[in-house]
């Protein structure tokens, strides 16, 4: 089997792959800017999945970290998608650790995510990952449909032993961190 | 007017090439990057559009000749006319259901197209020539008469949504995007539009059968629907209303038995509807396209609307706040089908609380009275006075503040019944630590009065803490509950739910045990004390009965499961409740929980009598007396049945043994929120419902 290598968002040459992963699982389409919200604000928490000797990303994953409330440190996972063809090989699940480890390394309490209250493959993967149904919100799209608030809730800050080698830090160089700003931004992204 | 791109460009043709300055601008930025004004947000990102990009631009649409134009004076045959009505209350119906204006109403394209249908300003000579079959009236007069109808309706309903009952943006969409709902137009012109109209078809020659009668039914219906929705909204007590409501049933049948054919593909009707055409109106909320349901869904859902406005008659003449409650939660675990639509609940809490008076007859406090009346079968001027004549305190008793807080957390108890689910359940949450906080306040009166004096008459005081309590510990049960309705928890937080609701039932089952001794057992308040005895042991040996079978087949990785509770159940964990000094009865401790879990994992012994037991109390149930129920008696009878069929049908299929659990597939459990809210059934095997 093709062994799969992961990637944080380099800039915007990785665009236009990332917009016809994402656009393929939508009905309704973002806009350019939705992305370059997210990509540019938060470019590492971003992270590409690509099959080795491709260039071509099979699997991304896009977030957001601010402080919700002035209260609590919250990740916000805005977009996952992996290509039908490469699923089932824990892609998605392997976007969603990296970037929550990212985020965790720069103190995040809480990581949450709205899908649709029918979408069983995306509530059985972050279930798998520890999530939980915090809330159900009624006719959250505009199709009438409900969705789900999942949380994963993140215990203090550890020492994490099956953190990768290569995404280790060194105490002087601390390559993830990034300001965590307070954002009024309330609206939820689907 | 034709548009002239050369003549008409906005802003005239004046225009000069400014790219340089714009890369002057952007020389010292890199590719790629990206320059966004403070406080940019997400909404910002989102709502920006790519000039000239089809999916975007929805100015695009205006210049697509693709489509053939609509004409709203193209000449209709009466049974194109009748379909267009008919549609437009799919459309309708679909704005009731929570969808936005422009996803519905506005896709209707002789909204927009009033004045060009009406008869004073049609232009002599501009009609199109039409035929004997198409008369122009069936446009000018009938159809326009039941447009002004349909956006009289929708203006009705706009009027009561906005009242704040329900919530805009959730339940339902107040977006107008700025076109008129004949907001303008009194009801009185609207009607005498319908009533001409009538009268044209009536006298006319010009429109035969069937469709004569066809069209007069829907016009006669509109007209009822108006005068309708208008009392509804002016006088929500009014006892016009049950006639009005049947007289409008009873014109919907024959609308709904005889539905026109379609229209022929190349019809001039069909081009009265088009989902597009709303985006070219100024909206903050994208238009999302819907697919109208078929009409045989939107009369049942009309249907729907106009029963439960018969229910919230009745409801509305109730003045016992327990049946209130008994309804309120029936309609939430038990909805019939098409009668939760956000106009009804609003009109519902409309008819209980308008803002001034308690169904529209009682001062605020009525609410405590009958609190007092029907919870433990005395007056209020009996618990004041016991106070009063006891009260060894410093100051004056707070008989004011527990008035006032008891009036408050009581009306919005009741009035929360009819939120949507989601929002009744966090709704609940929240007034945890308001009943909290209440139940301190007549701790600390309790502490401060003399004993009685007469030891063998009820201390009300006592009995009405052990009453709030009762009700906080009522309200957290449907916290615990309405998880499993909504589809929340996990594997392992459903065991948790269960064995916690056990521990809260418990208490409960208490606070009745020391309420009941004393009271009348001819009361009804005693009467529903009984009813709930034996209701709330039946779920709670169910409870027990579901817990160990779970427990037993499920593994906890107990670093998240604890994470996940403290979660779960945050609201139990508020810092407010550091500020009272009394600490909270009946929140859950995941200590106990997880030793719980230890021991009944070793326990070789299984018994699921629980559910023997609570096949034998709620079969007694069904034949004890109501209660507080009222007119609701027999709905609270069904939903009785409901749960002892599912105790039947676990009791057949769950195994029995120990041995038998071993090799027992726990996936064959089910929770499926069509058969019953909060129980599973087993996969393959529904309950039969008892004859």
């Amino acid at each position: 089997m093709t062994e799969i290598l992961y990637r944080q968002y380099v800039g915007e040459s990785d665009l236009p792959h990332i917009m016809a992963l994402v656009q393929s699982e939508l009905s309704e389409p973002y806009v350019i800017y939705t992305y370059r919200y997210f990509l540019h604000q938060w470019p590492q928490l971003s992270f590409l999945a690509i099959p080795a000797g491709s260039s071509e990303p099979i699997g991304v994953i896009v977030c957001k970290q601010s402080m919700h409330k002035h209260a609590s440190n919250r990740g916000y996972i805005a977009m996952l998608s992996v290509s039908k063809s490469w699923r089932k090989r824990g892609v998605a699940s392997t976007l969603v650790r990296q970037s929550v480890e990212v985020m965790r390394r720069n103190g995040v309490d809480e990581v949450v995510l709205e899908t649709e209250y029918d979408n069983a493959p995306a509530l059985s993967l972050y279930e798998s990952l520890g999530f939980i149904r915090e809330k159900r919100l009624y006719r959250f799209y505009l199709n009438g449909k409900d969705a789900f608030r999942l949380v994963l809730a993140v215990p203090p800050s550890e020492l994490d032993q099956d953190f990768p080698h290569y995404m280790k830090l060194s105490p002087t160089n601390n390559i993830f961190s990034y300001p965590v700003s307070s954002d009024d931004d309330e609206v939820s992204y689907r | 007017m034709e548009y002239d791109p050369l003549v008409d460009l906005p802003g005239g043709d004046n225009f000069h090439d400014v790219t340089a300055l714009f890369e002057d601008a952007a020389e010292d930025m890199q590719p790629g990057a990206l320059v966004l004004t403070d406080g940019f947000t997400l909404l910002d990102a989102m709502s920006s559009f790519e000039i000239g990009e089809p999916r975007f631009d929805s100015g695009l649409a205006l210049l697509d000749k693709s489509k053939p134009s609509f004409n709203p004076l193209a000449p209709l045959t009466p049974e194109e006319v009748c379909w267009i009505i008919d549609r437009s209350v799919s459309c309708e119906m679909e704005w009731h259901s929570g969808y936005t204006l422009s996803q519905s109403i506005y896709s209707f394209l002789y909204v927009h197209s009033l004045k060009e249908i009406d008869p004073d300003l049609v232009p002599g000579g501009s009609l199109p020539r039409s035929d004997s079959l198409r008369p122009p009236e069936l446009i000018t007069v009938v159809l326009r008469a039941a447009l002004l109808g349909l956006l009289k309706c929708c203006d009705l309903s706009w009027r009561e949504l906005n009242k704040g009952n329900v919530y805009d943006a959730e339940d339902w969409q107040s977006e107008k995007c700025d076109v008129p709902l004949s907001e303008a137009l009194p009801v009185k012109y609207v009607c005498k539009a319908l009533d001409e109209a009538c009268r044209w078809l009536e006298t006319s020659a010009k429109v035969q059968q069937p469709w004569k009668t066809m069209l007069m039914n829907r016009i006669v219906f509109r007209k009822s629907l108006i005068v309708l929705f208008e009392t509804q909204l002016s006088q929500p007590h009014s006892g016009l209303l049950p006639t009005m409501i049947n007289l409008s049933l009873q014109l919907l049948q024959p609308i709904m038995a005889v539905t026109p054919s379609e229209p022929a593909p190349d019809s001039p009707a069909r081009l009265a509807f088009d989902p597009q055409f709303p985006r070219v109106i100024v909206s903050y909320i994208p238009l999302h396209v819907l697919q109208l349901p078929d009409q045989a869904h939107t009369w049942a859902l009309l249907e729907g609307l106009l029963i439960s406005l018969k229910n919230v008659n009745d409801l509305a003449n109730t003045t016992d706040l327990t049946t209130w409650e008994v309804a309120g939660h029936l309609q939430m675990w038990c909805p019939r089908p098409h009668s939760r639509l956000p106009y009804v609940r609003s009109i519902t809490q409309s008819a209980f609380w308008d803002g001034v008076l308690i169904l529209n007859k009682f001062a605020l406090k009525h609410v405590v009275v009958q609190f007092f009346r029907e919870t433990l079968d005395i007056s209020y001027d009996a618990f004041t006075q016991n106070i009063i004549a006891r009260w060894e305190g410093p100051a004056l008793p707070p008989l004011v503040q527990i008035e006032r807080t008891m009036t408050q957390i009581l009306i919005a108890n009741i009035k929360s019944l009819w939120y949507n689910p989601p929002r009744r359940r966090r709704f609940c949450a929240k007034s945890l630590f308001d009943w909290h906080e209440l139940f301190s306040v007549f701790m600390d009166v309790c502490v401060r009065l003399a004993p009685l004096q007469d030891q063998e008459k009820l201390d009300h005081v006592r009995r009405a803490r052990v009453a709030v309590l009762m009700y906080r510990l009522s309200v957290i049960r449907e916290v615990i509950l309405s998880g499993f309705q909504l589809s929340l928890y996990t594997n392992e937080e459903r065991v948790f739910a269960y064995w916690y609701v056990v521990q809260v039932l418990e208490m409960h089952l208490s606070c009745i045990d020391q309420l009941m001794p004393g009271m009348s057992s001819d009361s009804n308040a005693y009467f529903e004390l009984s009813y709930q005895s034996q209701f709330l042991t039946a779920l709670q040996s169910l409870s027990i009965a579901v817990f160990i079978i779970t427990v037993k087949q499920t593994t906890f990785p107990w670093r998240r499961t604890r994470l996940n509770f403290l979660r779960r159940y945050k609201w139990a964990f508020m810092p407010e409740y550091e500020d009272i000094d009394l600490q909270p009865f009946g929140h859950p401790n995941f200590t106990k929980f997880a030793t719980a879990c230890e021991s009944m994992q070793k326990d070789t012994q299984f018994s699921l009598d629980g559910i023997a037991l609570a096949i034998e109390v709620l079969s007694c149930l069904l034949t004890s007396p109501d209660g507080w129920a009222g007119r609701w008696g027999e709905e609270r009878k069904k939903f009785v049945q409901k749960l002892l069929d599912v105790c039947i049908c676990l009791q057949r299929q769950l195994p029995s043994t120990e041995q038998a659990l071993t090799t027992w597939d726990a996936k064959t459990l089910k929770w499926d929120v069509d058969v019953h809210p909060w129980f599973p059934i087993i996969s393959g095997f529904p309950p039969v419902p008892s004859r």
